[in-house]
């Protein structure tokens, strides 16, 4: 299990995490998001034992994160972190072995990653041939290659197309089968929800989101209703109390009310229009979530 | 401790087993042994034994009663003539007052171009020699055989041990008038054959360790690397990677000398042996003979300790670099003290201000360069020398000391402000790292 338990990181009077907390169980997937310079490459460098809290803990299967720990966790961060000039081999080699790992292990894992992710023909390129999504493969299997049980990815599907990230998503679960402590994060948030049980968002260093995601949509009162109907006139759906918005995308509308109780009033309206073929109560999204507390889109963000 | 040994091992591999590596050794090598063998590659050119003349006129002065005078002038008489047109005029003594002491040196134009003054101290053979300009050869000579007398006394070889007999102390008197014209044109020769290679070591080292961690740091791949290894293990290994491979170099390089020398001097025994025009390495260097040696021990030690300074100055600078132009940028002032110290040394070796000579040669960024030459020009001794290496060897644990701690926050710093700002932030993030760092343990 990862804990993380007050940690607060000061720099003089910049303060860059403020009091987080969080658990990571084992076998679980974490979501950890936030807008540029909300402190997530600084969490990220405090879990990896790079920085030390001013105040609070960071502790991983009960002991303090150090270098004595490092060996057991696999990261990846958001940019390419690649050293071009080198083969894949040569890379793969150097991290591994500065991970402890012995050589013959390397090859032997480099080479079924190398398959698994259809590139063994890569092998003896040099990274600046490879294309972007490639270089993200390496930098994957770079992560891998100590195999951890404890993985921090930090935007692992940046520059995937559908296809990879497909190939990555199926990796990420079975480590999480395999038992691996997983924490990530990634500016598309719907893979953040799709991926992830428990999540933290950060702003300035706080966290402003936290916990099961059920529980973080079911808290967050504002819910959508879909609907498909002929001769919907806004302004009647405007003037329902409790209704705070009304828009339409191709020809679906999405009617944002206050809380659930507004939607039988909702409903009461749309009933008697002409075609209703569609008329679903939905929870806010994350994303909606995400813009209401913290004040703008995450992929903006 | 593993981590740091591969670490090493990976900076090394990474630059000797390279076909730069390979191909840039094989033509120093070549260059090296060319050079080297610069004297029997001019004696081949020369044409036949006895085109040049050595026509010196010197006085052997002998007060012994063991004629050695007799023994001296045969022996410069046959070696000369074996290889020049001998027209060498030894006039033979045995009366002490035709040596005229040091005042030999203040005649504008003495009769005799050296005089030899051998003589007895107990029973004991000793001897002076005063030179104002003899041939190589016959100062060469004088090395090998004034050593001999005291077994020639005793008629005994060196089958009876040194300890039983005692080589003759010979002694070459210097020119008290200083203004030795000839020996400054050398020096200043020789001052700027010295620098190159140690300013060129320095450099690279420089460039190498800048160019590595620059590599690994705008590349972001460091992240990685520092969440495997400590910043201080890194930062230890760079520096021990580069002075190992320079080490490596270095003694590549006395090899092709070694190899060079050794060949020369067989060629020219041999030559000699053939009545040729073979020229050794001793009679060419003549009176700078016996600096020669302990100078070029001088130069690899401040070559090695050198690059040791200079790469910590690297390996910091480059962590507060953010790519290979800001790291360009960044080292700007290094290398111009780098470049001052270069100067400093050539214009040392030219001067002789011994004052100056003294500034640089304690100066720790310049005495790297400085040191050879005062050396070698006579301006400093042994006890200068070893504490000019104190200094220097001081100056590279101060400087790791500083720039340790530092380096754990600016190798991680993507800081793109003024240098002296950097420095600051860095200062203060270092700070505040290290302080949470004691808590932390703390609470462990």
């Amino acid at each position: 299990m990862l804990e993380v338990k007050n940690v607060t990181l000061k720099y003089g009077d910049f303060v860059a995490v403020d009091d987080l907390s969080f658990e990571v169980e084992k076998g679980e997937i974490f979501g950890l998001l936030g807008t540029n310079g909300a402190g997530k490459t600084t969490t990220f460098r405090t879990i990896m034992g790079l920085l030390y809290p001013s105040s609070g803990y960071v502790r991983y299967e009960g002991e303090f994160v150090s270098y004595d720990t490092v060996d057991k966790i696999g990261y990846m961060i958001e940019e390419r972190s690649l050293l071009t000039k080198l083969t894949v081999k040569d890379l793969i080699l150097y991290f591994g072995q500065l991970k402890n790992v012995p050589v013959n292990d390397i090859l032997s894992r480099l080479d079924y990653w190398l398959e698994r992710f259809n590139i063994t023909d890569y092998k003896n390129k040099k990274i600046k041939e490879l294309s972007k999504g490639n270089q993200q493969k390496i930098q994957f299997i770079s992560a891998l290659i100590n195999e951890p049980s404890l993985l921090v990815l930090d935007e692992p599907f940046s520059g995937l197309d559908v296809i990879n990230i497909e190939l990555f998503v199926d990796v990420i679960r079975e480590y999480q089968q395999k038992g691996c402590t997983i924490i990530f994060s990634s500016h598309q948030i719907d893979h953040v929800e799709s991926f992830c049980e428990r999540l933290v968002v950060l702003e300035k260093g706080k966290s402003v989101i936290s916990g099961l995601i059920k529980d973080v949509k079911n808290d967050f009162k504002k819910h959508n209703i879909k609907v498909i109907a002929d001769d919907l006139d806004k302004d009647k759906v405007l003037s329902i109390p409790g209704v705070i918005g009304c828009t339409k995308d191709s020809k679906e509308w999405t009617i944002k009310i206050e809380s659930e109780e507004i939607a039988p009033s909702v409903f009461h309206y749309v009933k008697d229009l002409k075609n209703l073929r569609k008329y679903d109560v939905e929870q806010a999204s994350l994303s909606e979530i995400f813009i209401a507390k913290v004040g703008k889109k995450y992929e903006e963000a | 401790m593993k981590k740091l040994k591969y670490l090493i091992k990976y900076g090394l591999k990474k630059r000797i087993f390279t076909k730069a590596f390979y191909i840039s050794t094989a033509i120093i090598g070549v260059i090296i042994i060319g050079i080297t063998l610069l004297p029997t590659i001019i004696g081949s050119f020369s044409g036949e034994p006895g085109g040049e003349v050595v026509d010196d006129h010197i006085l052997i002065v002998d007060t012994t009663g063991y004629n050695f005078n007799d023994a001296l002038s045969t022996g410069l008489h046959a070696i000369v003539n074996n290889l020049y047109d001998d027209q060498l005029q030894a006039d033979l003594s045995t009366d002490a007052n035709d040596v005229p002491g040091l005042s030999y040196y203040d005649e504008e134009d003495p009769t005799y171009r050296g005089i030899i003054y051998i003589y007895l101290e107990g029973d004991l053979v000793k001897a002076k020699v005063y030179n104002s300009g003899m041939h190589g050869i016959i100062t060469s000579f004088l090395t090998e055989l004034l050593p001999e007398l005291q077994r020639m006394k005793y008629q005994v070889d060196h089958s009876v041990p040194g300890e039983l007999i005692a080589d003759t102390q010979y002694e070459f008197i210097k020119d008290p008038n200083a203004e030795d014209t000839e020996l400054q044109a050398i020096m200043s020769a020789l001052s700027t054959a010295v620098i190159i290679p140690i300013f060129i070591l320095i450099t690279m080292s420089l460039q190498f360790i800048g160019t590595e961690i620059m590599e690994e740091k705008s590349t972001k791949a460091i992240e990685i690397i520092i969440a495997s290894v400590p910043p201080r293990t890194h930062f230890f290994a760079k520096i021990l990677s580069i002075m190992i491979f320079m080490i490596v170099q270095l003694t590549t390089y006395v090899i092709f000398g070694l190899v060079g020398f050794g060949l020369n001097e067989l060629i020219s025994a041999g030559q000699t042996a053939a009545g040729g025009a073979g020229q050794s390495w001793s009679v060419i260097v003549g009176v700078l003979g016996p600096v020669v040696l302990p100078t070029l021990i001088i130069v690899l030690i401040c070559a090695i300790l050198g690059g040791l300074i200079y790469s910590i100055i690297g390996g910091f600078f480059a962590s507060l670099s953010v790519n290979q132009e800001d790291y360009q940028a960044i080292q700007t002032p290094v290398m111009m003290i780098l470049m001052l110290s270069y100067v400093g040394g050539i214009m040392a070796g030219a001067s002789q201000l011994s004052g100056l000579l003294l500034f640089f040669s304690y100066f720790p960024f310049s005495a790297p360069l400085v040191l050879p030459v005062a050396f070698a020009a006579g301006q400093i001794g042994w006890m200068e020398v070893v504490v000019s290496f104190s200094i220097m060897v001081g100056t590279a644990i101060v400087l790791l000391i500083l720039f340790t701690p530092l380096y754990r926050a600016s190798i991680l710093s993507y800081d793109q402000s003024s240098l002296m700002k950097r420095i600051k932030n860095i200062y203060r993030t270092s700070k505040v790292l290290k302080e949470n760092q004691k808590l932390y343990e703390g609470n462990k």
